[in-house]
């Protein structure tokens, strides 16, 4: 599904051309091909380190760990954040931008689904939290929480390659 | 190097050939099996591919291979049945096939079942859901074992996802049951079986499941178990007054337009078979969960087991309820996760237990929480095997989770 929308993107990107309406100054298909994979790294990297911990709870303790599954989550998400926002802004030294700038342009796009990523986590960690202590009571916040963070990290990946895309005003 | 057609056409085609799945090999490549053991016999089987004729060789455990009884079976397509009748109850025999030109098969072993007024201890195995691919551990403990007077395979013993033709079935048959450990452990006891999902295709339902499919799924299950198969798949066997085993079709008779999670035949038969059952113990034997995994975590899948066909499950809890029946014991499968707990929270089926068996061999089910306190006093992701040893002069059934690592996860007494 990530792979769909941000292969879309590419495309709008591309489509759109260095001049695009209301004078926002898109970049061209290579350096956004390049913070498109650069996303999907991070994506890739918070799915796996958080897979891991998971199933190293699993091999400890023989079934899945409430509080571990939210450690798990938490981290995934700070993995893939810290990634997307350390390699997504180097794909566009090829278009001679400084990463540094665009660090700053991504993050102005990138907090709001990282502060709904974070308050995700907070949710599921509730829900563990009671769920740990006694089955199906903290399931609902739990299933809250997974949603939001989905939703959350895949409004990273695209929000971050647009404000890395769009340039400058 | 040049690559001309020739060469191209050559390559893949050794590729194809690579990948295509194999058929079974040598004289009697998945061993033997015995099944649905009654007083007096059992059903017996193998595969001996190209083999018009086969005899087998049955004796007493106790006494020599020199005093075995021969008789004759002809395979149908290299699959051979066979019905031994005669036999000692609650005696255990070994039998092997051999060809007309003295080939002989694996030796396997199984136990006639309790005589009709014996109220002997039973210990019973089972497990579920056993994928090739995963670690058969689990499988070759149970295998080791010498005292279980049959094995259940509830449903899943192969995953034959993606086959549609006799062919694919047969090949993912043969891959699924051609391990070592999987042999040895048919061939130790006798079995009692029943498909559940995996055997046709993931959640297939009777109702919905393509018929030419299915019919290719059915002949080549069955061609694969010492089972009994008419015209229907569920069944009882009797162990004296210890126990008996209901053995449900979970899958075969779904009707969702009349709300039928099994036939109203089935239905009757099992109720009435419950409340009529001279047994101390009367194992359920149901495939797919009835208790009331309906929270978030599981609910999702509760139109594939009883949950989503609430009337026939409560009609089922009501009767046993009203009944007044003891001794009935839920076993289960398909979650990919073992538990230990009651079928409900409240209400019907508050005091019934029931046991996840399995996964035998498998991934575990990826819920991130497993079920718990109250209503679950045991879950568990470990591939394992589980043993009920029925004591019908104390009654009470102790039940065990074996690890593939020879350790016990977890026991428990319900009397």
């Amino acid at each position: 599904m990530r792979l769909l929308c941000l292969t879309v993107l590419l495309t709008a990107a591309t489509a759109l051309g260095e001049e695009a309406p209301q004078g926002i100054r898109w970049k061209w298909g290579t350096s956004v091909g390049l913070g498109v994979v650069a996303a999907l790294a991070g994506s890739a990297g918070g799915i796996a380190s958080g897979l891991a911990v998971n199933q190293a709870c699993v091999a400890q303790y023989g079934k899945p760990q409430p509080l571990c599954s939210s450690g798990a989550l938490a981290l995934g998400g700070a993995v893939q954040l810290l990634v997307t926002m350390l390699l997504v802004p180097e794909a566009f030294r090829v278009d001679g931008e400084d990463p540094a700038d665009v660090r700053v342009r991504m993050w102005r796009w990138v907090r709001w689904p990282a502060a709904i990523l974070a308050l995700s986590a907070l949710v599921y960690f509730a829900g563990a939290a009671a769920e740990q202590t006694r089955f199906n009571t903290g399931q609902g916040a739990m299933v809250g929480g997974l949603v939001g963070s989905i939703f959350s990290g895949l409004s990273i990946d695209v929000l971050a390659v647009v404000s890395a895309a769009r340039g400058g005003r | 190097m040049k690559l001309g057609r020739r060469e191209v056409l050559v390559g893949l085609g050794a590729v194809a050939a690579g990948c295509a799945t194999p058929g079974p090999t040598g004289s009697f490549p998945l061993g033997v099996a015995a099944g649905d053991a009654v007083t007096d016999g059992a059903i017996l089987w193998t595969l001996a591919p190209a083999a018009n004729a086969l005899s087998a060789l049955v004796w007493r455990e106790a006494e020599g291979a020199d005093r075995a009884t021969r008789l004759e079976v002809t395979p149908d397509e290299g699959f051979a049945l066979l019905q031994v009748n005669g036999l000692e109850p609650a005696t255990w025999y070994r039998y092997r096939f051999e060809r007309p030109s003295g080939e002989a098969s694996p030796e396997g072993r199984f136990r006639t079942a309790l005589a009709p007024d014996s109220s002997a201890p039973l210990i019973i195995g089972a497990t579920s859901c056993i994928k090739s691919g995963y670690s058969y551990a689990a499988l070759a403990r149970a295998a080791e074992r010498t005292d279980l007077d049959a094995f259940i395979f509830l449903g899943d013993a192969v995953y034959t996802d993606g086959s549609s033709s006799v062919a694919d079935f047969r090949g993912k048959w043969a891959d699924g049951l051609g391990a070592p450990e999987y042999l040895a452990l048919r061939g130790s006891t006798s079995l009692i079986t029943q498909w559940d999902d995996h055997e046709v295709r993931n959640n297939w339902s009777a109702d919905t499941v393509d018929p030419k499919l299915l019919a290719n799924a059915r002949k080549v299950f069955l061609e694969h178990q010492p089972m009994r198969a008419g015209s229907q798949l569920w069944r009882k066997l009797s162990w004296g007054k210890t126990a008996e085993f209901f053995v449900l079709d979970c899958r075969g008779e779904r009707d969702r337009a009349n709300g039928n999670y099994i036939s109203p035949a089935q239905l009757d038969w099992l109720t009435r078979g419950l409340a009529e059952s001279p047994a101390v113990f009367k194992l359920v034997l149901n495939t797919v969960p009835i208790g009331s995994f309906d929270t978030p975590f599981f609910a999702p899948f509760d139109d594939d087991n009883w949950q989503g066909f609430a009337r026939q499950r409560t009609e089922l809890l009501q009767a046993i309820d009203d009944s007044g029946v003891k001794g009935v014991i839920f076993l289960s499968g398909d979650f990919h996760l073992a538990s230990s707990g009651l079928v409900s929270r409240s209400g019907p089926g508050s005091t019934l237990p029931e046991f996840l068996v399995g996964p035998g061999a498998q991934g575990p089910n990826p819920a991130p929480s497993y079920p718990g306190l109250p209503q679950w006093d045991f879950s568990s992701a470990i591939n394992n095997y589980t043993t009920f040893e029925l004591d019908p002069i104390t009654r009470i059934a102790t039940v065990r989770y074996h690890s593939g690592q020879g350790l016990v996860l977890f026991e428990k007494q319900v009397g």
